[in-house]
């Protein structure tokens, strides 16, 4: 029974071990949504300017300044209605939202992040930030998966089911042989 | 014993008799496949745990899968008929697409399509949201991806002599339908 074992057997069951012994170890060390710190976790930096002190009193008076504003235009983003909040030590300058008819909540969210130090550098918020933080209060669905598949990306979704619906019409066409359709 | 002979065979058209399946395949397939089926509802609506409607359906499928299987295709096809797969298949769809449009009817357009949070139920704005992606959307999505699994595996396991004899039999009663006609022309 044992001649029957081949060495390339031996190392390969072993390999398996080691592999599964390796992954119990490294396990811990995961966190659930991927590294919380990465940038695509937290923030993306837009673009950075110098620092005036005339802006960062208009920061602090909650007006948005208009080098910041024609900036954020030149780069095709959104500028046009925008409201700034002082946290700590940065700046939250929010965006109105459309639904506010239909949402009870309160109607904005934040979206840009300034920080002002030397330069002033301009973040945009993570939208995969932004599902952890709202998406129960927003949807209504403890499971985030499903949220974001069937709520925030619909259009999405309805497409992929488009396409599975497609393919299993082609091959009904192509392989049914008898019965009806 | 009539294991592979060729009385067993015809008989069966495909399928295996009672006598021919092993006792273990028969016992273990008859337990899992309404386990397996309720499991696939949780995954589908339940919102606790991880999954969704495609995964759901996936496991629902393997499930009718499982039974083709198991107890022949035949019997497979007669638990789940062509008819009723083919309706099936485009109802989740609709009923995906038709959440989205009843959307806009329903509040005469104030908002989008797919737009959940409008739909006209007497509850808060998220929580309508969820309900509807929980009990309407994903529901769908199942029943679709369920039915179209299902429908490539039962159009891909045919065995050529019941083709043949169904084809004939249909070609036969064509025949007489063409005969008919040809008489009511005249």
């Amino acid at each position: 029974m044992v001649s029957g074992l081949k060495l390339l057997h031996v190392v390969g069951l072993l390999t398996v071990f080691l592999l599964a012994c390796l992954f119990f170890y490294v396990l811990e060390d995961v966190p659930s949504f991927g590294d919380p710190h990465s940038p695509a976790n937290e923030r993306v930096l837009l673009f950075k300017i110098d620092a005036s002190p005339q802006i960062i009193n208009e920061l602090n008076e909650g007006v948005v300044p208009e080098v910041l504003k024609s900036e954020l235009e030149k780069r095709g983003f959104y500028a046009e209605e925008l409201s700034v909040m002082h946290k700590g030590d940065h700046y939250d300058i929010y965006i109105p939202t459309n639904e506010s008819e239909f949402n009870t909540k309160e109607p904005e969210v934040p979206f840009y992040l300034v920080v002002a130090d030397d330069a002033i550098e301009i973040y945009r918020y993570a939208p995969a930030v932004r599902y952890e933080e709202r998406v129960e209060e927003e949807c209504g669905v403890p499971n985030m998966v499903t949220a974001i598949l069937a709520d925030y990306r619909g259009y999405d979704t309805l497409g992929e089911t488009t396409v599975i619906f497609t393919a299993c019409v082609a091959v009904i066409l192509l392989l049914r042989r008898y019965g009806r359709l | 014993m009539s294991a592979g002979t060729e009385e067993g065979w015809k008989e069966k058209e495909g399928g295996r008799g009672k006598e021919e399946r092993d006792v273990i395949v028969d016992t273990v397939a008859r337990v899992m496949i309404p386990l397996a089926q309720l499991f696939a509802l949780y995954v589908m609506i339940g919102t606790e745990g991880a999954g969704g409607g495609f995964q759901g359906g996936v496991i629902f499928a393997a499930t009718l899968i499982l039974f083709g299987t198991v107890f022949g295709v035949k019997r497979g096809r007669e638990a789940l008929p062509e008819g009723i797969n083919a309706i099936l298949n485009s109802l989740g769809l609709y009923i995906y697409a038709g959440v989205g449009i009843l959307c806009i009817i329903l509040t005469m357009g104030a908002v989008e399509y797919l737009n959940y949070g409008g739909f006209p139920l007497p509850t808060e704005f998220a929580l309508r949201r969820g309900y509807l992606v929980t009990y309407a959307i994903e529901v769908g999505i199942g029943i679709t991806v369920a039915t179209v699994f299902a429908s490539l595996f039962f159009d891909l396991a045919w065995r050529e002599d019941v083709i043949e004899s169904r084809e004939a039999s249909s070609a036969s009663a064509r025949r007489e339908a063409d005969a008919r006609n040809a008489q009511g022309g005249e």
